[in-house]
């Protein structure tokens, strides 16, 4: 078990509940998907999970010790974030950005793999041409692709990535698939949030299903992504149809009716 | 060319030009060039014009990489003006002018305008750009108030009046004054130079800075605490010289890029070579009659905050 909450509750501002006693268990190596309706408290989770956010009561565990015991410098050599806010003040160029995912490791050992690990980064995501521009100067999607390598370098057991896809055109969803399921291939695990179903199925060995402040649903992708499940979690009917595409990776239907 | 090899071309240079206007500005003088002139007038001053370069140079960039805003400057933020009320009260209860005491009273005076600044500018866990610079005319607005008053209850006004405290003159720089901003100016810059690579990180956003390691709060401290320590000393003894910390850092982005190492060298050296040309103008260009040196840095830093407004607000699509 490399991640676990134990009856996490958050409070907002004014004390209304963002997050009501949940619980999750995310084991090494797992792809954990985040989903649920906007407003359920995906963020929230996102955020305590990841060590951005504090919790009024329970535990947040990263391998067995409490999140909040590690300092600013530990959580970033455990954890790296990829988060939904990627403006960068200044015209900083993509080799920069990218080399500040190794900014936690500065004074250690692991300083030594500062350039091997930023050039892989680089390589897998497709910015290496792109290293001496403004990271402003760029599209949407390289500046996702920089960011992505930025949190790749930063070379950490686990991944966050909250609604990675969000502002992708289908071209760059299938590259942000592809790249995280080779993370995932070299034993690192990941925990995404996102609105896109189908994509999530594909993606992901287990999801959270949030609903209503709580997690409604959580265990492996094809015990939750069902029809009964999505309707009730998203208050409208939601008809699940699993397939088999080219490369034999099951996937599922999702939609609406 | 690279950006290390523009920064290593650029700090060459500005460090030619700055022995260049170190001679110039010792040489020449309505008093002619005698020793004694020149070492218990033209040395101290010329020694206090490239200390508060150094100063409000590297201050410019602590706040503008510390508040993510391309617009904050020393004068601008209100900083300079709570530096120069300290100061004025500082002088008022009795402390020699040019002294460390005045000195500690500035730093004292420019922390809670500082304070006051950020604190009305916080909203939803961000500073936000535009109050920043609206929480600072206030600030500046009631310091000038308060020193013209102070001003004219005491006899004060008689060797530093309100005009020398907002536009700024190099003429009352003595060594007792260089002796006093020296040691915060160095402690200002050895702290500057400590942060710096934080500094880049806080590019990302409060979150993003965080999540990478940075622990956000005590960087921005530390560097707002710095640049207090490198703009009081030097307002302390010369008044308020707004937009240098502007335009500096500034036009040394614009050569070498924004990583904060070089740029906080640069600017440094920078702010030092445009601050003592500035002086030596305002000494010679109409000799014997002196213009405040301040008056000058305003003419040439003005426009270029236009500049820099419009950019800004275009980036953000408008403030309305």
């Amino acid at each position: 078990m490399i991640l676990a909450a134990r009856s996490c509750t958050v409070l907002g501002e004014g004390g209304q509940l963002r997050l009501d006693a949940v619980s999750i268990e995310v084991g090494q190596g797992e792809i954990h998907a985040v989903i649920g309706p906007n407003g359920a408290g995906k963020s929230t989770l996102m955020g305590i999970l990841s060590g951005m956010q504090k919790v009024d009561s329970g535990i947040v565990e990263f391998n067995s010790r409490p999140i909040r015991d590690l300092n600013v410098r530990e959580l970033a050599r455990a954890r790296s974030v990829l988060g939904q806010d990627l403006a960068v003040s200044f015209g900083f160029t993509v080799a920069e950005v990218v080399a500040w995912g190794r900014a936690p490791w500065r004074g250690t050992d692991r300083m030594q793999e500062d350039d091997s690990v930023m050039e892989s980064a680089m390589r897998a995501t497709q910015v290496t041409s792109l290293r001496d521009r403004p990271i402003n100067q760029l599209s949407g999607g390289e500046r996702k692709r920089v960011h992505i390598a930025r949190v790749i370098a930063q070379d950490c057991p686990l991944m966050f990535f909250d609604e990675p896809d969000s502002d992708l055109d289908l071209i760059g969803n299938k590259e942000l698939d592809a790249m995280l399921h080779r993370l995932h291939q070299r034993g690192r695990t990941l925990v995404v949030s996102s609105h896109n179903l189908s994509w999530i199925s594909g993606l992901a060995t287990h999801v959270i299903l949030m609903g209503e402040h709580a997690i409604v649903g959580a265990g492996s992708t094809k015990e939750i992504l069902t029809s009964e499940l999505l309707s009730n979690a998203y208050g409208q009917t939601i008809s699940v149809q699993w397939t088999t595409d080219a490369s034999g990776r099951d996937f599922a239907m999702c939609t609406s009716s | 060319m690279t950006r290390a090899g523009k920064a290593w071309v650029l700090g060459i240079a500005l460090t030619l030009i700055l022995i260049v206007l170190v001679a110039i500005s010792l040489r020449f003088g309505s008093a002619g060039a005698d020793s004694v002139v020149i070492w218990n007038i033209r040395l101290p001053r010329t020694i206090a014009a490239i200390l508060v370069g150094i100063g409000l140079a590297s201050a410019g960039v602590l706040l503008q990489g510390s508040l993510r805003n391309p617009l904050a400057d020393p004068a601008l933020v209100g900083v300079s003006a709570g530096a120069a009320l300290g100061a004025v009260l500082g002088a008022a209860i009795g402390l020699p002018f040019n002294s460390i005491g005045v000195t500690t009273a500035a730093v004292v005076g420019s922390s809670i305008a500082m304070a006051v600044v950020v604190w009305v500018s916080r909203g939803n866990g961000r500073i936000e750009v535009v109050t920043v610079l609206l929480a600072g005319i206030a600030v500046s607005a009631f310091g000038a108030a308060v020193i013209a008053i102070v001003s004219s209850m005491s006899d004060l006004a008689g060797v530093r009046s309100v005009t020398f405290w907002t536009t700024g003159s190099f003429a009352l720089s003595n060594w007792a004054g260089v002796n006093s901003m020296w040691p915060a100016v160095a402690i200002g810059v050895v702290l500057a130079f400590y942060l710096a690579p934080s500094l880049d990180l806080l590019a990302l956003g409060d979150e993003g800075a965080y999540a990478s390691g940075v622990s956000v709060t005590r960087v921005r401290t530390l560097a707002i605490l710095a640049a207090v320590l490198l703009t009081a000393a030097g307002v302390a003894v010369v008044g308020i010289i707004a937009f240098l910390g502007l335009v500096v850092p500034h036009a040394i982005r614009l050569v070498v890029g924004p990583a904060h190492r070089q740029l906080l060298v640069l600017s440094a050296l920078g702010g030092a070579v445009v601050l003592l040309l500035a002086d030596t103008i305002a000494r010679l260009a109409l000799s014997p009659v002196e213009i405040p040196v301040g008056s000058v840095m305003a003419i040439v830093g003005a426009p270029v905050f236009f500049v820099l407004l419009g950019r800004a607000r275009n980036r953000q699509g408008g403030w309305a």
